[in-house]
């Protein structure tokens, strides 16, 4: 195909159309591919959580931990809702600049600084969850090897999140590289 | 911008938007994810808009960097023969059909800068305007498309 035609192609290549009202539709936040998701799970959370916070002062000994302990749990409980809530504003939030350039240069500061609180709110939360619950027991062989297998598992999944997390942000970097190559 | 107008300055420019996506996901089901994010986006975007602008350019902008900017879907079956389904009104020559396959599948072989900028290009936009909407200046469009349109001949050709 000679250069000359790829103008006169692109320009006969026949596209979908769609009503008022779909576009309407999409342009609901309601709708939206990953915000809808993010909204339900956010809900989901809180509602786990409060039952969770409703509860575990007895149903898991709370009562007779100190509450200094207590009061970390509680406050941890936090960090998944915040990170919920980070998720959704990364997400609503794509054009940073006047220019694709400037955008994406933002949007990946901004995808780097909630990478690392996500990974960081995580750990934190699941260290106190596992100081709570092991705070007090008597630490057999058993014990310890249960311990090391949830050690083991928080730090699978730690490597796991950093690998994600890499490959989105590296992916982001390739792009905004382009530009300049 | 009222949401009536809106609603009329996207149907009047969608095509440009499905062409968008159809260069930037492989997948059907990605495609329409796409299409309902560059809306939202270009919705929530609206206040931002200055009249004196050309709404195609803003148009334009906002559709490719919502594209390059929001994340994929990991393991796509890449097929390139898909044609569009839901168009054909009125039958297109296979030659023609042939050609247009053929431009797409050289398109999504380019990275994400050049296909923004041989869109821009393909849309008749002048230099200038591609040089605001991608943040280059004006000569590096000039050089970037001769690149690209290097690379694109080698491509379709062999």
């Amino acid at each position: 195909m000679e250069l000359d035609k790829l103008k006169t192609t692109w320009k006969t290549i026949k596209t979908p159309v769609f009503s008022e009202e779909t576009i309407y539709l999409n342009k609901l936040e309601k709708t939206h591919p990953v915000l809808k998701d993010i909204k339900k799970q956010f809900i989901i959370e809180i509602i786990g959580w409060s039952i969770f916070l409703a509860c575990f002062y007895f149903i898991f000994d709370g009562h007779q931990k100190p509450i200094w302990l207590n009061t970390l749990l509680v406050s941890s409980v936090v960090f998944p809702i915040v990170h919920n809530a980070m998720s959704y504003q990364i997400s609503k939030y794509v054009i940073l600049g006047n220019n694709l350039q400037e955008s994406l240069k933002n949007y990946i500061r901004k995808v780097k600084n909630y990478a690392l609180l996500s990974i960081l709110l995580r750990q934190i939360y699941l260290l106190c969850f596992l100081l709570f619950f092991s705070f007090g027991l008597n630490f057999n062989s058993e014990r310890y090897i249960i311990l090391a297998v949830i050690i083991l598992f928080f730090l699978i999944q730690l490597l796991i999140s950093i690998k994600t997390w890499s490959n989105r942000l590296s992916n982001l970097r390739n792009s905004l590289l382009s530009f300049d190559s | 911008m009222h949401e009536e107008q809106f609603l009329t300055i996207i149907q009047e420019h969608q095509g440009i938007i499905h062409k968008i996506c159809r260069l930037y996901r492989d997948k059907p089901e990605d495609r329409e994810d796409l299409f309902q994010e560059i809306i939202f986006q270009l919705w929530k975007a609206r206040i931002s808009f200055r009249n004196e602008a050309k709404i195609g350019t803003w148009i334009y902008r906002i559709a490719l960097n919502t594209s390059i900017a929001t994340f994929r879907k990991k393991n796509q079956n890449i097929s390139y023969l898909n044609v569009l389904p839901d168009l054909a009104e009125e039958q297109l020559s296979d030659e023609l059909l042939f050609r247009q396959e053929k431009l797409f599948i050289a398109l999504k072989k380019l990275n994400e800068a050049d296909k923004a900028i041989i869109t821009l290009y393909l849309e008749d936009l002048s230099y200038q305007e591609i040089a605001d909407i991608i943040g280059i200046s004006e000569n590096y469009v000039g050089v970037r498309l001769n690149r690209i349109k290097n690379t694109l001949k080698k491509l379709i050709t062999t």
